[in-house]
C-alpha cells in the first residue's frame, strides 16, 4: 500500500476565538494535483501553514508521505517545497545566490548542479546572474518556483500561485506544474481561485468554506458527472451557494 | 469655504493628535524626558551641596596648614545654575523625542498607506502640513512647559532658594531657546519622513545630523570630546588658540547649533560666562535652523507623493 | 554537525552579501569612520598648539634668564591622542551595532522570506546564530577599518613609528570594541525580530542607547564633584593628592552610588578598559599591559558578560510565521 502524500485527519486551526481550520480531514495521493479551493478567509492558506509546520495546529494531525507534521517536522521539511503568495526574495542577491542560499539551507552539499537544475526546469537560465530585485510577477513566480523545487522534494505546496499573473504568465504557470508532476513526479497542493486553471491542472479537488472541507473529488468525475463546459466552475459556485443557505 | 478648509486642518490635526497618543513609544519617551528633567534638578542640587560639602572639609585643612583659602566655587553660584543639567537632557531625550513625534506624525500616515485617500478630500496641501506642523508644535510646547512646571516645583520645594525677577526671565528664555533647539530637529524630521522613500532613512537622517551637531561638531570645532559634550560645564571650554581652530570655528558657528545652544544655555541659567547681550551668532543660528526646519518640514509635505505614499520598506 | 555548519555558513555568507551590497551599510562604517578621524585630527591639533605655546613660552623663559620649572611641558603619548576616537566609538559605534541589528532582522521581516527559511530543516538556534556571526563579523570588519585609519592616522601625526606594544594595544582595545558594540547588535536585532513594528524595535533601541550609553555615564560624571567646577575643584582648592583621598574618603557611600550608576552601564566599563589599555588615564600611562589587564578584568569581563548574556537571550528568540508580520 503506498504512502499518501498527505493524509490529515481532524485538523483545527484555532486563533483566539476565531476557528480559521475546523476539523479537515484530507487525503492527498502521491502523483496528484490538487486543487485546494475557496473564499478568501476560509482557511486555506492556515491549512498549508499546518501542513507546511509553520504553524502548529490546534488539534488533529497530519502527515506527509508518513511523517508527522507535529513529532517530525525536520523529515517532512526534507520533503516539502512551499511558494508562498506573492513570493519575496532577497533582492540584493541574483538568482543563483538566492537558490544556493536556499539549497544550502536545505542540507544541499555541493548546490550548483541542484540550482543549474532548478533553473533549466522553470526556464531562467538566464536570469542566472540577475538581481531578483529588479524581476517582474512573473519572474520571481518562477524563481519562486525554483527555490521550493531545488533540494528536489517530492510534495509543492503553491499559495495562490497565479496572483497577479496576467494571461501569458498563467499559462506559463500551467505548464511548469504540468511539468512538474507529469515529468518530475512531484505531488502539488495548490490554493487557487482561479477555477479555469483548476480544470485544466488538478486531478482532484476538495473545497473548504469557513474552515471546514464541503467537497472532495476528482475533476475527471465531476466533469463527467456535470458534462465538460465549465463543470468544476459551476459545481464550485453551486457548492459555495448551497453552503451559505445552510449556515 | 475658509471654514471648511478649517475644518479640514482641524479635523486631521484632532486624527494625527488621537494617532500621536495612541503610539506607546512615544508615552515611552515623554515619560523619560519628564524623569530626566526632575533628575536634572536633583543632580544640580546634589552636585552643589557636595562640593559645599568638600570646600568645608578642604577649608579647614587649608586653615590648619596656613594656606591661603580660595572662594567657595558654589558660594555665590546662581540658583539658576542648579538646573544647569536641562541643557544636556533637552540636548539628548528632548530632542529625540522631537524627531521620535516628527517623523511618527508623517510615518502613521504613509505606513497605512491612506495618503491617496486624504489626497483626494483635501483643497489644498497646506491644510495637511498645518494640521502636521500644528500638532508637532503644540505637543511640544506642552512638553516644555512640564518642563517649566518641574522646575517651578523644584523652588517651591526649596524655599531658601528664591529667584530675582529677571532669573525667572531668564528661565523662560532659556526654555524658549530649548524649544526652539528640539523644534529645528523635529521639524527636520518630519521633512525627512516626507521625503524618505524608506522608514529608515527617514528616521536615521535626523539622527544622523543629530549626533553630528552634538558630537562630530565640538570635536571639531573645539577639539571637546563627545562626552566632554554632554557635560554643560565641560562643553564650556575655550576654542583652543590655534589657527585651524579659529578658522573651522569661524566658519561652522553658525551651524554649530549645539554648541550655541550651550552656550545660551549657560548664560541664561547662570553657570557659565555671562555676555550681555547673548551674542547674536548663538541665538540667530538657533533661530535661523528653526525657521528653516519648519520651511523644510511645509515644502516637503508639499512635494509629498500623496497618488502613492506608502514606503518601500 | 557538518550540515548545521554548512547551514550557518551559508547563512552568513547571505547576509555578508547583502551587507556588501548595501549602500546604507557603506554609509554608516564611513560616518563612523570620519567621527574618529576627525576627533583624532583635532586632538593632535590641539596638542600641536600646546607644544608650540610651550615652546614660546620656554623661549621666552630662557631669553629672560629663567628657570623652566614654572612652567609644565606637555606631555606627549601618541595612544592618548586616541580619546576622542575611542569615545566617537563607545557613543556612534553602538549605533552602528544598533542599526546592523536592526538591519540584520529586517533582511527576514521586510523581505517576508521568513516563510521559505523556516521551511528548510534548518533549526532555530542555527538561524540565529548564523545571523549572529554574520553581524559580529560585520561589526569586526567595521571597525577593523575604523581602526586601520586611525593606526595609519596617529602614524603620520605622531611623526614617530609605531611600536609593537602600542599596536598590540590598539589591537586589544579594537576586539574589546567589536564585543561592545556586537551587545547593542544582538540587543536590537532581537528587538526587532520581537517587536510587532519594526520602527518601535528601532526607537526602543534607542532608548537604551540613550540611557546606557549617555545618561547613566552622564548622571555619573556630573555626580562627580571634581566635574562641576571649572578645572576640577580640588585644583580650584589647590589641595594635594593626598588630602584629596583622604576627603574622598568621607564621601565613600556618595562614591559608591556615583560608581554604582557609572557601572550599570556597559559602556562606562569599556570606557575604563579602553583607557587603559592605551594609556590614557594617567594612571596607566607607560604601565605594561599585563598589570593594566589584570587590574581592568572587571570592566573587561564587565563587557564580554554584557554580550554573552544578551546574546543567549537572543539565541532562545524564536523565529515563527508571526515574526515575519
Amino acid at each position: 500500500m503506498t504512502i499518501s502524500a498527505i493524509d490529515a485527519k481532524s485538523l483545527t486551526q484555532k486563533f483566539g476565538n476565531h476557528i480559521a481550520v475546523n476539523n479537515l480531514t484530507l487525503n492527498v495521493s502521491q502523483g496528484e494535483v490538487f486543487g485546494f479551493l475557496g473564499h478568501n478567509g476560509a482557511g486555506k492558506t492556515s491549512t498549508i501553514h499546518m501542513l507546511t509546520t509553520l504553524v502548529k495546529p490546534s488539534s488533529g494531525k497530519a502527515h506527509i508521505f508518513g511523517e508527522s507534521v507535529t513529532a517530525n517536522a525536520g523529515e517532512v521539511k526534507k520533503l516539502i517545497g512551499y511558494v508562498p503568495e506573492n513570493v519575496r526574495l532577497y533582492d540584493s542577491l541574483t538568482t543563483r545566490e538566492n537558490l544556493r542560499f536556499f539549497a544550502g539551507l536545505s542540507g544541499i552539499e555541493s548546490p550548483d548542479d541542484h540550482v543549474n537544475n532548478a533553473m533549466a526546469i522553470v526556464g531562467i537560465s538566464e536570469l542566472a546572474n540577475k538581481r531578483v530585485g529588479q524581476f517582474s510577477k512573473g519572474m520571481r513566480q518562477r524563481v519562486g518556483l525554483a527555490q521550493a523545487i531545488v533540494h528536489q522534494p517530492k510534495l509543492l505546496f503553491l499559495d495562490e500561485p497565479a496572483s497577479g499573473l496576467d494571461p501569458m504568465g498563467i499559462k506559463m504557470l500551467r505548464g511548469l506544474i504540468e511539468k512538474l508532476n507529469q515529468d518530475l513526479g512531484i505531488t502539488i497542493f495548490m490554493n487557487t481561485h482561479l477555477i479555469s486553471e483548476v480544470s485544466k491542472t488538478c486531478s482532484s479537488i476538495g473545497v473548504l468554506n469557513k474552515g471546514q472541507m464541503i467537497f472532495k473529488g476528482e475533476v475527471s468525475e465531476v466533469k463527467a458527472l456535470l458534462g465538460e463546459e465549465n463543470a468544476v466552475e459551476d459545481l464550485y459556485l453551486d457548492i459555495q451557494k448551497r453552503s451559505e443557505e445552510v449556515m | 469655504m475658509a471654514a471648511l478648509r478649517l475644518s479640514a486642518t482641524s479635523h486631521i490635526a484632532t486624527h494625527s493628535l488621537k494617532t500621536l497618543f495612541g503610539e506607546k513609544t512615544v508615552w515611552l519617551f515623554i515619560l523619560l524626558f519628564t524623569v530626566l528633567v526632575v533628575l536634572s534638578a536633583y543632580l544640580g542640587w546634589s552636585a552643589n551641596t557636595t562640593v559645599d560639602a568638600i570646600y568645608t572639609d578642604a577649608k579647614q585643612y587649608l586653615l590648619k596648614a596656613g594656606n591661603p583659602v580660595p572662594p567657595n566655587p558654589v558660594m555665590d553660584s546662581s540658583p539658576l545654575s542648579m538646573l544647569r543639567n536641562l541643557s544636556v537632557y533637552f540636548g539628548l531625550i528632548g530632542v529625540l523625542v522631537a524627531i521620535v513625534m516628527g517623523y511618527q506624525l508623517i510615518a502613521e500616515d504613509r505606513k497605512s498607506g491612506v495618503l491617496p485617500l486624504i489626497a483626494t478630500r483635501l483643497t489644498s496641501r497646506r491644510e495637511y502640513a498645518c494640521a502636521k506642523v500644528g500638532v508637532f508644535s503644540g505637543v511640544l510646547a506642552l512638553l516644555t512647559l512640564i518642563s517649566l512646571l518641574v522646575c517651578g516645583l523644584v523652588f517651591v520645594c526649596l524655599p531658601s532658594i528664591s529667584l530675582s525677577g529677571s532669573q525667572l526671565r531668564q528661565l523662560f528664555e532659556f526654555h524658549f531657546f530649548a524649544y526652539a533647539y528640539m523644534a529645528t530637529f523635529g521639524l527636520f524630521a518630519m521633512g525627512c519622513t516626507a521625503f524618505a522613500k524608506k522608514q529608515s532613512i527617514a528616521l536615521l537622517t535626523p539622527i544622523s545630523l543629530w549626533l553630528i551637531i552634538t558630537f562630530i561638531l565640538p570635536s571639531l570645532m573645539a577639539n571637546v570630546n563627545p562626552t566632554a559634550a554632554i557635560n554643560p560645564i565641560s562643553t564650556l571650554v575655550p576654542v583652543p588658540d590655534s589657527a585651524f581652530f579659529t578658522i573651522v570655528h569661524g566658519y561652522l558657528a553658525p551651524i554649530a547649533l549645539a554648541q550655541n545652544f550651550d552656550a545660551i544655555s549657560a548664560q541664561l541659567l547662570e553657570y557659565g560666562p555671562i555676555l550681555s547681550p547673548l551674542p547674536v551668532i548663538q541665538w540667530g543660528s538657533l533661530i535661523c535652523a528653526f525657521t528653516l526646519s519648519a520651511l523644510f518640514a511645509v515644502e516637503a509635505i508639499g512635494r509629498m507623493r500623496m497618488e502613492k505614499g506608502a514606503f518601500n520598506e | 554537525m557538518n550540515s548545521v555548519i554548512k547551514q550557518i555558513v551559508a547563512i552568513v555568507r547571505k547576509d555578508l552579501v547583502e551587507a556588501k551590497r548595501d549602500r546604507f551599510f557603506t554609509l554608516l562604517i564611513s560616518f563612523l569612520s570620519i567621527a574618529a578621524f576627525i576627533s583624532l585630527t583635532s586632538g593632535s591639533i590641539a596638542l600641536a598648539t600646546d607644544i608650540s605655546t610651550y615652546n614660546a613660552a620656554k623661549a621666552t623663559l630662557l631669553a629672560l634668564g629663567k628657570s623652566l620649572n614654572a612652567i609644565a611641558a606637555p606631555e606627549f603619548y601618541p595612544l592618548k591622542l586616541l580619546r576622542g576616537a575611542v569615545e566617537q566609538i563607545e557613543i556612534i559605534g553602538a549605533i552602528l551595532g544598533i542599526l546592523i541589528g536592526f538591519r540584520t532582522a529586517m533582511s527576514e521581516r521586510g523581505h517576508q522570506t521568513l516563510s521559505i527559511v523556516l521551511v528548510r530543516p534548518v533549526n532555530n538556534i542555527t538561524l540565529m546564530a548564523g545571523k549572529t556571526i554574520a553581524g559580529i563579523t560585520l561589526i569586526a570588519l567595521s571597525l577593523l577599518i575604523v581602526f586601520s585609519v586611525l593606526t595609519a592616522t596617529l602614524a603620520y601625526f605622531a611623526a614617530i613609528a609605531m611600536t609593537a606594544d602600542d599596536l598590540w594595544r590598539i589591537c586589544i582595545v579594537w576586539v574589546l570594541s567589536v564585543t561592545y558594540i556586537s551587545t547593542f547588535f544582538v540587543v536590537a536585532m532581537w528587538l526587532t525580530l520581537s517587536f510587532k513594528t519594526p520602527s518601535t524595535a528601532l526607537l526602543v533601541s534607542f532608548v537604551l542607547w540613550l540611557m546606557l550609553v549617555l545618561v547613566a555615564p552622564q548622571v555619573g560624571d556630573t555626580l562627580d564633584p571634581d566635574n562641576q567646577v571649572a578645572g576640577g575643584v580640588f585644583k580650584q582648592l589647590h589641595i594635594p593628592k593626598a588630602e584629596q583621598e583622604r576627603i574622598k574618603l568621607g564621601y565613600a557611600s556618595y562614591e559608591t552610588v556615583r560608581n554604582g550608576i557609572e557601572t550599570a552601564s556597559i559602556t562606562k566599563h569599556f570606557e575604563r578598559a579602553s583607557f587603559a589599555i592605551l594609556g590614557i588615564k594617567d594612571t596607566y600611562t607607560n604601565m605594561s599591559i599585563a598589570p593594566i589587564l589584570h587590574d581592568k578584568s572587571g570592566d573587561i569581563w564587565g563587557v564580554i558578560l554584557s554580550f554573552f548574556i544578551t546574546t543567549l537571550i537572543a539565541m532562545s528568540r524564536k523565529l515563527t510565521l508571526k515574526s515575519q508580520q
